[in-house]
């Protein structure tokens, strides 16, 4: 069920009536809100329900073990947890990777073996929850926050549906303990919550799936040209941006809706003047995930820039790795390592008072990034190399005037709306304004309805993550 | 314990949820108001190859240059040659290619004609230039499917059944939607408000190609109303009893009759030559240019036309196609020469007029 269907806006009336309905009893509305999102995640698939279900009661009873044992035998209970979370996502995410790669290696050192791989189907969303939940029995070992005793509770914590299947990872810290309290609905969390919802929508729809065919069209032409690659690769960069960000923004809508304050997970990240700000601003849940459980358990910045560089480099390997087994992700993971650590040894060994230009800043970001997407959205490494070269080649299609216009004409209202909200310093605008915010809302949704109407709907491209 | 509270006004749900579907049902009412008035319309919004021939058609009186060879037929004259190629082949005599569907069909064809011709008075030759496949009579004999075995009975009926009731199910959800969409007056603002301003690119050959429906449009204008067929390669199927034997059952009356329809749309001061365009080698048996010879004549007398355009290939090599019927761009760069050696050995043989 996808945030921009029918069924789910089908679904989440009946859901919205219900809460309505259920607003005397908390235990009532964490039941709900529990059936709901089985439902919800249930409409895909049951068997990867029955999964969701099975790993995340597993945490569940091993945090309240965590709380009661000594700290050896707290050690060893957090071990048994992250290695069966691990084991589960290794297994649906990285079997036939691993097995394809090894029978690759084995292949180049001059041995052949027969390596099977499985056709397995990835549950949507694993990569999410499993984090979340890890996440949970960490903070409880560090005793940062003490365990859910209701299961209930801790479920509608890890299934909360608007944020189940791509995001934001949520902290027990900052969400649980909502669970457990009155939630108060305000003017505010209702009228924020429709511009969140609308917004990301509109992102969604409007911009996202349209672009979907000009980024197609560019990383599918067999002589693409370096004008087609570049402007094919800043159209995946909106897109990508638009996708992922837009469904953030429709959780986050959704769950002020309902009450409930999910994290930002983007902060206008092509601002961004450096690498290292880049990573603060773009999917700020999964960045700050690694710098907690991963980095800085890792020694972070504290030993020495070498060290430093080593950590940045495992960190971002793995932060590849974990958008999916393919070897693209890993080298953009790489690419994005090599950034931090040139950015840090700039930091390092620049003279104390120069600071580089913000424009120049931002220049060499972008371009990073840039080319960081090229890596991540070409399909082979092969690809990759293809596309690295057409970049030498100064041509371009009879009919390249016709796309920039048509890109440009999609995406300077976009463009033109977070230049704003980055000078106004703020993500919700119009806020005082309540006619003019109507009038926007309104705006939104004719478009939203204008260009969805007789397309296919695509889904999330962190679906697939 | 009390779960949640809602601490906002009437006014507030107001403002948030219901004003900004108000002035959306406000623009719904406009639109429809615009569309019932015919404010808007008249932009070009067609997004498929088709669509896009069948506007340029209607628009090609107005936008030829004046042309005196006027090339008609169906989809393999509009992607086997650039008009504006052979133009500068047959030394500047204009060429204009208006070509569109076969199965538009003969009398379409004349209807094209005669509009074109009512605003584009120096066209002194008409060239139906047509596939073999289209001279194909509905009447010609087809094997009829062999038998299924007994035993598949029960599973076809009862997947025919599935099927049949997955289609209903199909049609009656898209009915739903296309109601729904109406009523909020969607697809008017999508092709009289945003096909104004933005297109979307095509994906594959057509993308790599054209890019975008208006690079179609623009392509055919460069190109004197000839399109392309980029869809790559045609491989042919490897068993040679797929042969193509056109000849069966070409000479049923309904095709004598649109023929003989179409010749009266002609003005009798305008001259009617014909040609076929080639087909895949390895589709055709050995003795395909004596049946097309054959082909040829009987399309002559049904067409009482001036000239047959003899000289062209029958067959080219199949990497020329990128379908049966259709020239890829390689193919259509090499039967424009031959087709303007077929043109300039016509000419020579009678001289076009200055203008009509």
């Amino acid at each position: 069920m996808l945030f921009d269907t029918n069924e789910f806006a089908g679904f989440f009336s009946i859901f919205f009536l219900l809460y309505f309905l259920v607003r005397d009893s908390l235990r009532l509305r964490n039941a709900l809100i529990v059936l709901a999102s089985f439902v919800f995640y249930g409409a895909w698939s049951v068997k990867f329900l029955l999964l969701l279900i099975a790993t995340a009661t597993f945490d569940f009873f091993v945090a309240l073990q965590i709380d009661r044992s000594s700290p050896r035998r707290a050690k060893l209970w957090l071990i048994g947890s992250l290695s069966l979370n691990l084991a589960v996502l290794g297994f649906f995410k990285y079997c036939n990777f691993f097995i394809e790669s090894l029978r690759d290696l084995l292949a180049l050192s001059g041995f052949h073996l027969d390596a099977i791989t499985w056709e397995i189907l990835l549950p949507i969303g694993i990569s999410f929850y499993t984090f979340q939940s890890m996440a949970y029995v960490i903070d409880v070992y560090r005793k940062q926050i003490a365990p859910s005793r209701n299961w209930i509770e801790f479920i509608a914590y890890i299934s909360f549906f608007p944020q189940l299947v791509a995001g934001p990872i949520e902290r027990a810290g900052h969400l649980l303990p909502q669970f457990q309290t009155l939630r108060i609905i305000t003017a505010t969390h209702l009228k924020d919550g429709v511009t969140l919802t609308l917004f990301g929508l509109f992102k969604k729809i409007v911009i996202a799936d349209t672009l979907a065919p000009f980024v197609e069209l560019a990383y599918d032409h067999p002589e693409p040209g370096a004008a087609l690659v570049i402007a094919g690769t800043a159209a995946f960069a909106i897109q990508i941006y638009c996708d992922f960000s837009g469904y953030s923004d429709i959780a986050r809508g959704i769950a002020l809706l309902l009450g409930f304050e999910l994290m930002k997970n983007f902060n206008l990240p092509y601002f961004a003047t450096s690498l290292a700000e880049f990573w603060q601003r773009w999917h700020i849940s999964l960045s700050t995930w690694f710098r907690d459980y991963l980095y800085i358990p890792l020694g972070g910045n504290r030993r020495g820039l070498a060290r430093t560089a080593f950590n940045l480099l495992i960190v971002m390997l793995l932060a590849g790795l974990w958008h999916g087994a393919k070897m693209t992700f890993l080298i953009w993971g790489a690419w994005h390592a090599l950034g931090l650590i040139l950015h840090r040894c700039w930091r390092h060994f620049k003279p104390a008072k120069f600071e580089l230009p913000a424009a120049i800043g931002w220049t060499l970001t972008t371009v990073w990034i840039l080319y960081g997407w090229l890596l991540f959205r070409a399909p082979s490494s092969d690809a990759v190399y293809g596309h690295t070269a057409a970049l030498h080649q100064w041509i371009a299609p009879n009919w390249f005037h016709l796309y920039l216009r048509n890109l440009a004409l999609l995406c300077s209202p976009l463009i033109a709306f977070q230049i704003w909200q980055f000078a106004r310093k703020t993500e919700i605008p119009l806020r005082e304004q309540n006619w003019t915010r109507a009038a926007f809302h309104a705006a939104l949704i004719t478009a939203i309805l204008v260009f969805g109407q007789g397309e296919e709907v695509r889904p999330f491209i962190y679906f697939q993550f | 314990m009390r779960s949640h509270r809602y601490e906002f006004s009437k006014a507030d749900l107001f403002q948030a949820a219901l004003a900004p579907l108000l002035i959306v049902s406000c623009l719904i009412i406009a639109a429809h108001v615009l569309r019932i008035t015919h404010v808007l319309d008249g932009v070009e919004t067609a997004e498929y190859m088709d669509d896009i021939v069948l506007t340029q058609r209607s628009k090609a009186p107005g936008e030829a240059s004046n042309p005196q060879i006027l090339f008609v037929g169906d989809s393999s004259c509009l992607v086997d040659f650039s008009a504006r190629e052979l133009q500068s082949l047959v030394g500047g005599i204009r060429c204009y290619n208006l070509g569109t569907l076969s199965t538009l069909g003969l009398p379409k064809f004349a209807e094209f004609t005669t509009d074109f011709l009512a605003v584009q008075t120096n066209v002194n030759v008409i060239v139906l230039l047509i596939s073999p496949e289209m001279v194909r009579s509905g009447s010609s004999p087809i094997a009829a499917p062999a038998p299924l075995p007994a035993e598949w009975g029960s599973d076809v009926a009862g997947l025919k059944a599935e099927g049949e009731r997955a289609r209903q199910l199909l049609e009656k959800a898209e009915k739903r939607e296309a109601l729904f969409a109406n009523a909020l007056a969607l697809p008017f603002l999508k092709t009289q408000f945003l096909a104004r301003v933005f297109e979307k690119p095509y994906d594959t050959e057509f993308g790599f190609t054209f890019g975008f429906p208006s690079g179609i449009r623009e392509y055919m204008e460069a190109h004197n109303g000839s399109a392309l067929d980029p869809t790559g390669e045609y491989k042919p199927p490897t068993a040679r009893s797929q042969n193509i034997d056109h000849a069966n059952g070409f000479a049923d009356e309904p095709f004598r009759q649109q023929c003989e329809d179409f010749r009266k749309s002609i003005p009798a001061n305008v001259k009617l030559w014909i040609a076929l365009s080639p087909e895949p080698a390895s589709l055709c048996s050995p003795n395909r240019p004596q049946e097309i010879a054959r082909t040829l004549l009987t399309l002559k007398n049904y067409l009482r036309a001036e000239a047959v355009l003899t000289n062209l290939p029958v067959t080219l090599p199949d990497h020329y196609f990128s379908t049966p019927t259709h020239l890829n761009p390689a193919g259509a760069q090499q039967f424009t020469h031959a087709l303007a050696g077929a043109i300039k050995t016509q000419v020579q043989a009678t001289p076009l007029l200055r203008s009509r």
